[in-house]
């Protein structure tokens, strides 16, 4: 995983699993990267657009504190973070 | 450790330890004295109803903490290991099993292991302890440890349990038992001292096994609520 500039401004977080694109096999492999990389419930992560897209918008379910509390620091050592 | 990781940790705890308590202790004889056979039978299910209930919740709530890598081989283990374990569930609960309770009867006949139990005479207990250490494997993470380690400990640990009471149940006919099966699967059949009747095992529950391994690989979304992902 790494932080990329994105085209259109701001920032993405860069992501690659070698599970087929196949019956939600790889965006389900993704979420359980997130979940695993930054310790929460699977259940608590979900994809809100670009199910088929190598762009999507991941949405965390949780006390926004807290989770920036837990998940920013993780981000911020990633290359490019 | 996490609050979700703390709440899983004793639901298993309860699961685990409430099948135990009941099944293995003097309190099965207190409570069996007390509400009768199926009186105890009726708690006992519904204790394991609403503790299996309560680590689902735990489970699904849990924070993944990994502990080694998902990789192509570990995904692969349930893959190869469940074939085996579908068909001993299929063939352990359609088979007449004298270590099962309500079952002892079946020690009695001509034949007390037939068809799957001279495989093993545990087959419905290993096939939920290949299910949960296969899938710990494959998941690799703190909260599948807990979850998945609460069955394959309480159904592997429970051959070894469910094995003392009936030599005590049985008697001789224990022993009779206990010649032609083995607890681990296979191990009779390799030391030789039995020998596997197809015809009592019967392809129809071998297909029937299999069937039930291809609905839980492809319904994996929807049974388990996340696709198998082979790395």
């Amino acid at each position: 995983m790494a932080v990329a500039a994105a085209a259109q401004g701001g920032h993405v977080l860069k992501a690659t699993v070698t599970a087929p694109a196949e019956n939600g096999r790889a965006n389900e492999a993704l979420l359980q990267l997130l979940a695993r990389a930054w310790h929460l419930p699977r259940r608590d992560l979900s994809l809100i657009a670009g199910s088929a897209s190598r762009h999507k918008i991941v949405r965390i379910v949780g006390d926004p504190q807290r989770l920036v509390e837990q998940v920013g620091p993780e981000i911020g050592r990633l290359p490019g973070g | 450790m996490s609050q979700g990781l703390l709440s899983l940790a004793i639901a298993a705890i309860a699961f685990c330890g409430s099948h135990i308590v009941l099944s293995s202790t003097w309190l099965r004889g207190a409570l069996r004295d007390q509400l009768g056979e199926r009186g105890f039978l009726a708690v006992y299910s519904l204790t394991a109803l609403v503790t299996f209930a309560w680590l689902l919740v735990a489970y699904s709530h849990a924070p993944t903490i990994p502990l080694w890598p998902q990789q192509r081989w570990t995904a692969l283990v349930p893959v190869v290991v469940m074939p085996l374990a579908t068909i001993l569930l299929i063939a352990g609960y359609t088979t007449p099993n004298p270590t099962t309770v309500g079952m002892e009867r079946f020690a009695r006949a001509d034949d007390p292991a037939p068809g799957v139990l001279r495989v093993t005479r545990h087959p419905v207990m290993w096939a939920i302890g290949l299910w949960g250490t296969s899938h710990i494997i494959a998941n690799g993470d703190l909260r599948s440890l807990l979850f998945f380690g609460a069955f394959a400990g309480l159904s592997l640990g429970g051959t070894v349990l469910i094995d003392r009471k009936k030599q005590l149940a049985l008697g001789s006919n224990w022993a009779r038992l206990a010649e032609v099966t083995s607890n681990v699967p296979f191990a009779a059949l390799v030391a030789g001292r039995t020998r596997l009747r197809w015809r009592d095992v019967s392809l129809l529950r071998v297909i029937a096994g299999l069937l039930l391994y291809a609905v839980l690989y492809n319904g994996h979304a929807i049974i388990a609520g996340a696709p198998v992902v082979i790395p």
